[in-house]
């Protein structure tokens, strides 16, 4: 089946944000920082740089807050860290994703079973 | 030295490519491009050309959560009218003027310079050139311009220079704002990277 990189990368497009987001949760980061861990997962990020866009999305919506510190080298660092409305979306999206996931997997393994079968 | 150019380099593709994004969002972006540079030479762990491969095209960059779209037929009308509607009894630049204002496509400080540059469009233009060069004929047949004053002497009085840059201050500019209207309006939020709804202000 061509699925379509094109549908994939709108996927992953659409789910990006909710990685920054995820990303956030447990700590603040900087944008060079936050970039270097998104990257490290694999297939999520396919150019670093459009997630700076991103980011200045998320913090006009309220999503993200920005902190500037002083950094130990160099000049200071704009930090980025969840507010609570980010917080809920979040926790929204887990718990949707969660179920999503479930649902499309039992689909898929019915597929592959159903073909096993003929 | 060389390290400087690439990222200077990279930094200049990015703002071209950025130059239809509001303002504030470009210098923002162009910031945090540098400082991300600036952090991974810092920390000299990959070759710079490796780090600018990895952030991308500069035009994918400036093209994350907005799309290109073809103007519609307001639009389309909107520029056309606003230069040339003026010559339409005046009314064809109102309702340019109207159009304008009405569109999404535009923020508003392009709408501010679509209807200050300038007001009533071509016609504008003519019915000023005109009322500047009656003025300048009322003053030359004036008392103070005696017998050794022509009327074809300097065209009025104003040197020949200054009447080049008053023509092409009065005929360059619409155009220049049209075909920035029409690139600034060819893009729109991608609907489809706004998964996150606006959170409920209370």
């Amino acid at each position: 089946m061509v699925a379509g990189d094109a549908q994939v990368a709108q996927m992953r497009r659409g789910l990006l944000p909710y990685g920054v987001l995820a990303m956030l949760r447990d700590t603040e980061r900087y944008g060079f920082e936050l970039v270097q861990a998104l990257g490290s997962v694999d297939g999520m990020v396919t150019g670093q740089g459009t997630i700076y866009p991103l980011l200045s999305r998320l913090r006009r919506q309220g999503l993200v807050g920005t902190t500037w510190r002083e950094s130990t080298a160099g000049p200071p660092r704009r930090y980025y860290q969840l507010t609570p409305a980010g917080r809920t979306a979040l926790a929204d999206f887990t718990r949707d994703w969660t179920q999503l996931r479930d649902s499309v997997d039992t689909l898929l393994a019915h597929d592959r079973r159903t073909r096993h079968e003929r | 030295m060389r390290d400087d150019q690439l990222a200077a380099d990279y930094l200049r593709r990015l703002r071209r490519a950025a130059r239809t994004m509001p303002r504030a969002r470009r210098r923002e972006l162009l910031d945090e491009i540098a400082e991300h540079i600036a952090e991974a030479r810092a920390s000299g762990a990959v070759p710079l050309q490796r780090v600018l491969d990895d952030l991308g095209d500069p035009k994918d960059i400036a093209a994350t959560g907005r799309v290109r779209r073809r103007l519609g037929v307001r639009e389309v009308a909107a520029v056309i009218l606003l230069p040339l509607g003026g010559f339409i009894f005046l009314a064809g630049w109102l309702v340019g003027l109207i159009l304008l204002w009405a569109s999404p496509r535009w923020r508003w400080p392009d709408k501010l310079l679509g209807t200050l540059v300038w007001p009533f469009g071509y016609a504008g233009v003519l019915y000023g050139l005109l009322a500047g060069a009656f003025t300048n004929a009322a003053n030359n047949s004036g008392s103070f311009c005696g017998y050794g004053c022509t009327s074809t002497s300097q065209g009025g009085g104003m040197p020949t220079w200054l009447e080049g840059v008053i023509l092409v201050a009065a005929l360059v500019p619409p155009i220049l704002v049209a075909i920035w209207l029409v690139l600034r309006a060819r893009w729109v939020p991608d609907q489809t990277e706004q998964p996150i709804p606006e959170p409920v202000r209370t």
